[in-house]
């Protein structure tokens, strides 16, 4: 990955080297050169029609530091100065953010909490009323927008369409015990035994969960 | 980290259904003890079988005393209503085991997210 990185880093820099440096057709020349923003005058020798520079003069233009070993060169530059064209590299779109997986986690527990409060509600003949969804409904969207906010990589944007399924299958599960009070029908205590919805809720929850332990988007048929 | 998770999740759960049972007046009954507290325990195990590096054990250490503390907490609840004792309705608002609890819940949530362990004073 890194190596990868300083290979298009060097190609930028020869690249914009190439377009924003004026050179004369002399042999060997001063000129400035630009590397993520950062830029310096640096030695530049002309050959074949090709414009060379010293990588350590490269790695000092661009602050990053240069090491030797046998017969590798290790140039590694930090991150580029913000509004230049070296911030279009697309490492942020990787993989699930520790922001999102921490408010996806948080997400899911407030799940949990209603998924079971619901069972144990049902079991036990207690109301599903307007304030137990408010209880465990509200909570469960506030986090869902938590993660909407944290959501910044593909992966995370993936994964929160999921969460946002699982909180829709969640609210669609209560609501039907708070309907059902409110038209008086009859609650079975066994309800939500070997109940599909509830099944499919359990499942995604799962899927979501280990999809935050692997730190990998894995698309779940539960989660739909 | 996938059990610590798992039973980070439960005691949630636990927490969340003995606040909501409090508000709401219900009694927090033997049978909800075993619900939520025996699929607490039951986590705790599986974590504890799972727990093989040094930082899992330190963490197991924590989990294991955010597990006590709500065991504590919810069997108070049912002490009272075996002894017929009256339960406010807003007797854990500000209750500071239960703020414990949380507090210990969300550094232990944190370590599962940072892969690190830190030690958390909430947990002790």
């Amino acid at each position: 990955m890194r190596a990868r990185r300083v290979g298009w880093i060097l190609t930028l820099g020869v690249l914009i080297f190439s377009q924003a440096v004026a050179l004369s057709q002399s042999v060997n020349q001063s000129g400035t050169l630009l590397v993520n923003g950062h830029s310096g005058q640096v030695p530049v020798v002309q050959l074949n029609g090709k414009s060379y520079v010293d990588v350590e003069a490269l790695a000092r233009v661009a602050n990053g530091t240069i090491s030797f070993q046998g017969e590798q060169i290790l140039l590694t530059v930090p991150g580029a100065v913000a509004g230049t064209a070296a911030t279009a590299q697309p490492a942020a779109s990787v993989g699930f953010s520790k922001a999102f997986v921490s408010a996806g986690i948080e997400m899911m527990g407030t799940i949990r909490e209603w998924r079971s409060a619901l069972s144990y509600t049902v079991q036990n003949s207690y109301p599903v009323t307007p304030g137990f969804m408010t209880h465990y409904g509200g909570v469960a969207e506030a986090s869902l927008r938590q993660a909407s906010v944290a959501a910044t990589t593909d992966s995370d944007k993936k994964a929160l369409q999921l969460l946002t399924n699982e909180y829709n299958n969640m609210y669609q599960s209560a609501d039907r015990f708070k309907q059902a009070r409110q038209n008086l029908t009859d609650i079975p205590q066994d309800s939500l035994d070997d109940d599909a919805l509830d099944q499919q809720i359990e499942a995604c929850g799962q899927a979501l969960a280990a999809m935050a332990l692997s730190g990998e988007y894995e698309d779940a048929a539960s989660c739909h | 980290m996938n059990a610590a998770i798992e039973q980070l999740g439960a005691i949630r759960e636990w927490r969340s259904a003995l606040s909501y049972t409090v508000q709401n007046s219900y009694p927090v009954t033997p049978g909800f003890m075993t619900k939520y507290g025996g699929a607490a325990e039951s986590g705790l195990r599986l974590a504890s079988a799972a727990a093989t590096t040094d930082s899992d054990k330190k963490a197991l250490q924590l989990l294991t005393n955010e597990y006590n503390n709500m065991h504590q907490s919810a069997d108070r609840f049912q002490q009272a209503r075996q002894t017929l004792t009256a339960i406010p309705q807003d007797s854990l608002d500000n209750d500071p085991l239960d703020q414990k609890i949380v507090a210990c819940g969300h550094a232990l949530a944190a370590m599962a997210t940072s892969g690190e362990y830190q030690d958390a004073a909430s947990c002790h």
